[in-house]
């Protein structure tokens, strides 16, 4: 069957074929990656073996599925991906595209464009995303991080905190200010990793995994590291953020974890009835959340409505993975406390292969990362609903 | 892996013309008062223009379901109370499923058009959906059937000329269309806090002719469910029509309700409440049209009905209850329109299931039958 990406039924039929051809490549290239087990890597795998996934997926187009926006079915697509690699455990939430697309898209020169964004969607290199600092989080004009300008280029030094895969990043896009400290002057750049200066402190999570601390030592960076336009950072930020994923990929831990409780209730005799509601309450939020995911995918781009239902998407299902990861291990009891890191071999008598266990430890930080919640309401009770912004300093 | 494909969410479509206008008024708490007080609790004027426009589209009309759940929506924000769900929707549904040709032209043409009125008995007074919540039985005689039991809650019956019941009869279920004049046939108004003419109708060996069976006898059960189904569709969308109603009611006065100079709705703990009461409303909205979408291209339901009710009941009842909280002491006035939407929400847990129910449905369908008791 063939759909003309004009009729109405396109979207269903591209996210059909692309879904299923992605199930397809996704067990057939996870089912080796028990020998490639890395407990230090948020991805819980080794980074040959995430390189290997990342190429190889890149050679197939699908990281780059979708992209620019204007493709019938974009948004779609990669709600599709980002859903179904979450789903499969693969080492391909956090690729160079999904971290850093937007801007590079976005904002990108003519020179940066050519090299990047094919080496991005085929998978060739990787990168990580360091904006924030020890005093600057979701609150990012504070952040402290200089870029002095140097004989034409920059100098840049500050540290940064809660980068995701720093270790393994070939480049990262961070900003620092480029004008006085409390002004908006800020600027972004894309660091090579390997530059002198660049230094990556792993910082052990309480899941194990390590989250990164990028150190800039006077960086020298050449003027063709500015993406975008000097002093304009903020409104990137701005722009990236509301072109910020649908959550789909929160979507994609939940069904994965819903599907391991279901294996658990179903081999315990069913399960008792309190579990088995639980159970079905949870399955039912799955689908509210799915709603939500795509309401915000389809909202018109840069409007108040699109913010506040990325938002509420957000929201919903980062605290939906924590009432999962709460009900699969209480309704396991002893054995639910039994924690193992992803790909590890399975520690009896644990439920689920521990896999609970570590959900209940893993899924702390979706309501903080990305906006914490708070914050999320805040602009869900203002850009949707119109309430008053209390006056910030 | 349960396969789930993003898709674009489905628009509402329009309301017929002149419907928006013919609720003007309303939420008309006065109005609302007027019409609780005396059966059959609804006003009977404005449902005969109703039907007689052709607002509400027939069940059989497959790929006009949405204007039918769109409708349902509005009159929940209007909180107008109306036979559409139990009378028009469920008798309709029903009669559409479990009836041959002769029961369409009988019953659900008068039905439609509103010739005659209809209401739906379903459950005893126990109130259970399973398949052994029906305590009508019907015994075949000589002539026909007779009927001993009762079936309750049943909203707006006072006023109805034909009682669309579900009885027992031997292993199976049968529908039969009762008229209400029927000899042995009772009909007592429930006092619920829905205000919605909930009845009780005792059938004292009522001698029916063997014509009264809605299609085939002991086969209605499946029909019906599938009837239900399509009618929690609709519920769930009056449901969220009433918490929007109550939404927008709250952040009116978040907005316009100042304390020590500030508008109430300056302050986070307010803001919260109002971001996961909208979360809610658009949650439970997007799930409505969707669960509505799969009607119109006849797709298979399985457990879409279920899950919307397990979803919609308790959250749009927690957003009722929110915008009681943020209205304060004002809101608790029955001149003030909160309470008509609480009362609403609350009425449609329990009708054709509550959550509770409707969860354990889909921990069945999703877990097996549970062994560990």
């Amino acid at each position: 069957m063939t759909v003309d990406e004009g009729q109405p039924g396109y979207a269903r039929h591209a996210v059909e074929v692309f879904a299923e051809e992605l199930d397809e490549f996704l067990a057939a290239v996870m089912a080796e990656a028990g020998e490639h087990a890395d407990p230090a890597d948020l991805t819980g795998l080794d980074e040959p073996f995430e390189r290997r996934v990342l190429g190889t997926a890149g050679t197939r187009g699908m990281l780059g599925i979708g992209l620019p926006d204007e493709v019938p079915a974009g948004p779609w697509l990669r709600a599709a991906f980002d859903f179904a690699v979450a789903a499969h455990d693969a080492p391909l939430v956090d690729t160079a595209v999904t971290l850093a697309g937007f801007s590079v898209a976005a904002f990108a020169n003519e020179e940066q464009h050519a090299f990047f964004l094919p080496r991005m969607t085929g998978g060739e290199l990787t990168m990580c995303v360091a904006y924030s600092e020890r005093e600057a989080g979701s609150d990012l004009r504070a952040l402290s991080a200089t870029a002095v300008e140097e004989g034409g280029g920059y100098v840049l030094s500050g540290v940064k905190t809660l980068v995701t895969g720093a270790h393994k990043a070939d480049w990262c896009c961070t900003v620092a200010r480029t004008g006085p400290l409390g002004s908006a002057a800020m600027t972004m750049f894309l660091v090579d990793m390997a530059a002198p200066g660049v230094r990556v402190v792993r910082r052990p999570t309480m899941n194990g995994w390590t989250l990164d601390e990028v150190h800039f030592d006077a960086v020298r960076l050449p003027p063709g590291a500015v993406l975008g336009e000097p002093g304009r950072a903020w409104r990137q930020l701005a722009a990236a953020l509301r072109a910020e994923r649908s959550g789909m990929f929160h979507l994609g831990f939940a069904r994965h974890a819903l599907d391991g409780l279901r294996r658990h209730l179903r081999e315990t005799g069913g399960g008792d009835p309190v579990s088995r509601d639980a159970f079905a309450a949870l399955e039912v939020d799955f689908t509210a959340g799915v709603r939500l995911a795509c309401r915000a995918l389809s909202a018109d781009r840069g409007s108040s409505d699109a913010v506040a239902q990325a938002s509420m998407a957000k929201v919903f299902a980062t605290e939906l993975l924590q009432r999962i990861a709460q009900e699969a291990t209480e309704a396991a009891g002893h054995q639910g406390m039994i924690h193992a890191p992803l790909f590890a071999p399975e520690p009896a008598p644990a439920a689920a292969g521990g896999r609970f266990a570590w959900e209940y430890l893993e899924r702390v930080h979706g309501t903080i990362g990305a906006g914490a919640n708070e914050l999320q309401r805040d602009t869900i009770a203002q850009a949707g609903l119109g309430l008053p912004t209390a006056r910030r300093k | 892996m349960t396969s789930v494909r993003p898709l674009p969410p489905v628009s509402p479509p329009p309301l017929p013309p002149g419907f928006e206008e013919s609720l003007r008024d309303w939420p008309d708490p006065a109005a609302a008062e007027a019409l609780a007080g005396v059966a059959p609790g609804y006003d009977t004027a404005w449902w005969r223009t109703a039907l007689g426009r052709g607002w509400f589209p027939s069940p059989d009309r497959r790929s006009d379901f949405g204007v039918l759940v769109r409708a349902a929506e509005r009159l929940g924000a209007a909180a107008m109370p109306t036979p559409l769900l139990n009378g028009f929707v469920l008798g309709g549904f029903a009669l559409l499923f479990a009836g041959d040709a002769r029961a369409h032209r009988e019953h659900l043409a008068p039905l439609v058009s509103g010739e005659r009125r209809y209401a739906t008995g379903l459950t005893g007074r126990e109130g259970s959906y399973a398949p052994d919540g029906t305590h009508l039985v019907a015994r075949p005689n000589a002539d026909g059937w007779v009927l001993d039991g009762a079936v309750c809650f049943v909203p707006h019956a006072a006023d109805a000329d034909v009682l669309l019941v579900l009885a027992r009869s031997g292993d199976g279920h049968t529908l039969f269309a009762v008229d209400t004049a029927a000899v042995g046939v009772s009909t007592r108004l429930l006092p619920t806090l829905g205000r919605d003419g909930q009845c009780e109708i005792a059938m004292n060996a009522v001698r029916l002719p063997a014509a009264a069976v809605v299609g085939a006898p002991g086969e209605a059960w499946p029909l019906v469910q599938s009837a239900v189904d399509r009618t929690l569709i609709v519920q769930c969308a009056d449901m969220v029509g009433a918490a929007d109603g109550a939404l927008r009611h709250t952040v009116e006065h978040v907005k316009t309700r100042h304390q020590w100079g500030l508008p109430l709705g300056v302050l986070q703990s307010v803001q919260h409440r109002c971001a996961d009461m909208l979360t809610d409303v658009t949650a439970c909205r997007d799930a409505v049209y969707a669960a509505a979408a799969l009607v119109e291209a006849g797709e298979p339901l399985g457990t879409t009905a279920s899950v919307l009710k397990a979803l919609c009941a308790p959250r749009c009842r927690a957003v009722s209850a929110a915008a009681h909280q943020l209205a304060g002491g004002e809101g608790i006035h029955a001149d003030v329109p909160l309470h008509l939407w609480y009362r609403r929400i609350k009425a449609s847990e329990p009708m054709l299931g509550g959550p509770r129910f409707h969860r354990s449905v889909l921990s069945d369908a999703l877990l097996g039958p549970s062994t560990t008791g």
